[in-house]
């Protein structure tokens, strides 16, 4: 094993699919499939990365840095093709993380990919969201990559936003019909609200989270994302303001100056609220995620961007 | 013995008061926690084992009270059955509130131990000291204790070596 593969940590695959689900929601789905391999490739060291998706056999995104299958002639190149292919129907149809090994005629196959990529080993990784894989990435490292639980979690919460984008049913829900106002103060005030909606919409889809809601430090109600529920939003805010603002209280008494962020759990849910520009709350509630350290990550990253929102309503004198 | 101002609030014996501060000790001995307290749902302390707490006690058990009526609350709403909740205090480690009873445990402890540890005891010592709470052992006052001081002492010290090792 390299020293590169002996030093790399869990919490890095963590790193690398923050970086690549941050910018999800910046750049068109074509180019953040692309930026998804490539990543992929550069992160594990591998010589090439492709992205499979629905149940078609061909790949939406190739990436191949050192032009490995490039070189490839007709025939090589269409034998990788099927391997690719049967690797990703593999994982696919079980739902689990493959490698060449697990195939029929698996010494064979690794063999080849060994002479004509020089690939060590070779994965393929579901993608789930809501419980079913719809597609799969496949990996072929050059380097023996100790692959751990975390590594598997943490790429696994890539098919959320990889579903989310595809299906086009994330952001942009609240401007798709929009009311016209007349008042100048009141299409200001919309158009913050769609984009604040916009944020907590991605948050959603990003986390799988039950619910996602904004609410002002006071307790009061300003947004909502998610499931419905049978409680009134409007009284859960209040209470997660009040449990806020004893949590912050008890902090700043054991000497916390920097506290922004709070986690309830519980059996059947969770809660975790971060505080948004000092005068908001960004509460997530979610059942059993596989990595709640990047939940808290892509929260932070929403408080953030709710942030700058929240501050432009305010010196527009809007709330 | 510890009297009640309210028609709600619990009286508890100095031999309950003693049981619980041998669970307590115990815990802290195990995890390696700095203080804790435990909180009547009132925001009364109850007892209070390990370090000088950095403020008045009657502000943090009111602090303490306070999220544990609210997340109590949220969890109901959740359909959940209790919250327990964690918080990150300065200069490291973190500040872990537990349900016990109808009460809260709040644990402080410093970054040389994990919370799960941490959670993982605290889990055990409420769920020991959940039958002195509720007076499943008995009420001292009407003489109708199962189990004697010595051996309640010794019983408890056992079971706690059998969980903890």
């Amino acid at each position: 094993m390299s020293d590169w593969a002996d030093s790399a940590q869990p919490g890095d695959v963590y790193r690398l699919v923050f970086d690549l689900t941050a910018r999800a929601t910046d750049v068109p789905y074509e180019s953040f499939v692309t930026e998804l391999v490539e990543a992929m490739c550069a992160h594990y060291h591998a010589s090439a990365c492709r992205l499979h998706l629905g149940h078609s056999t061909k790949a939406v995104a190739t990436a191949d840095p050192g032009n490995a299958l490039g070189k490839l002639d007709r025939n090589e190149r269409a034998r990788f093709d099927t391997i690719d292919a049967m690797l990703a129907d593999a994982v696919r149809k079980d739902g689990v993380l493959r490698t060449a090994l697990d195939l029929d005629g698996g010494d064979e196959i690794c063999n080849y990919l060994r002479r004509v990529l020089g690939s060590e080993e070779s994965f393929a990784f579901p993608l789930i969201t809501r419980g079913q894989a719809f597609g799969a990435v496949t990996l072929y490292p050059t380097e023996a990559y100790p692959f751990t639980e975390a590594d598997v979690r943490g790429l696994q919460a890539i098919g959320n936003v990889l579903h989310a984008a595809r299906h086009q049913t994330g952001p942009g829900l609240i401007g798709s019909n929009p009311i016209h106002v007349t008042s100048e103060k009141l299409r200001a005030y919309q158009e913050h609200l769609e984009e604040i909606g916009r944020i907590l919409d991605e948050l959603i889809f990003l986390t799988a989270a039950r619910n996602v809601l904004l609410l002002d430090v006071n307790g009061d109600f300003i947004a909502k994302r998610g499931e419905e529920s049978d409680f009134s939003a409007s009284s859960f805010a209040t209470l997660v303001a009040s449990s806020f603002a004893a949590c912050r209280r008890l902090g700043g008494i054991y000497g916390a100056t920097d506290m922004r962020s709070t986690v309830h759990e519980g059996d059947e849910g969770n809660v975790f609220v971060m505080e948004v520009s000092d005068r908001a709350l960004l509460c997530v509630v979610y059942g059993d995620h596989e990595a709640p350290s990047l939940l808290a990550r892509w929260s932070a990253s929403a408080a953030n961007r709710l942030s700058d929102k929240y501050e432009s309503l305010l010196e527009a004198r809007l709330l | 013995m510890t009297r009640g101002h309210g028609p709600d609030r619990t009286v508890f014996y100095a031999r309950e008061i003693h049981q619980m501060n041998l669970v307590l000790g115990k815990f802290l001995q195990k995890s390696g926690a700095e203080t804790v307290l435990l909180v009547d749902v009132a925001g009364h302390l109850l007892t209070r084992q390990g370090a000088q707490s950095p403020a008045s006690e009657d502000t943090i058990t009111a602090l303490v009270a306070g999220n544990c009526a609210a997340s109590r609350a949220m969890a109901t709403m959740l359909g959940t059955q209790e919250f327990s909740s964690c918080i990150r205090r300065g200069g490291g480690g973190h500040l872990l509130l537990l349900p016990a009873g109808d009460g809260m445990l709040a644990v402080a402890f410093g970054d040389d131990t994990s919370v799960s540890l941490v959670r993982t005891y605290a889990l055990e010592a409420v769920r020991r000291l959940n039958p002195i709470l509720t007076r499943e052992l008995g009420d001292p006052a009407t003489g109708e204790e199962r189990i004697e001081k010595d051996r309640f002492e010794a019983e408890i010290d056992d079971a706690l070596t059998d969980v903890f090792g």
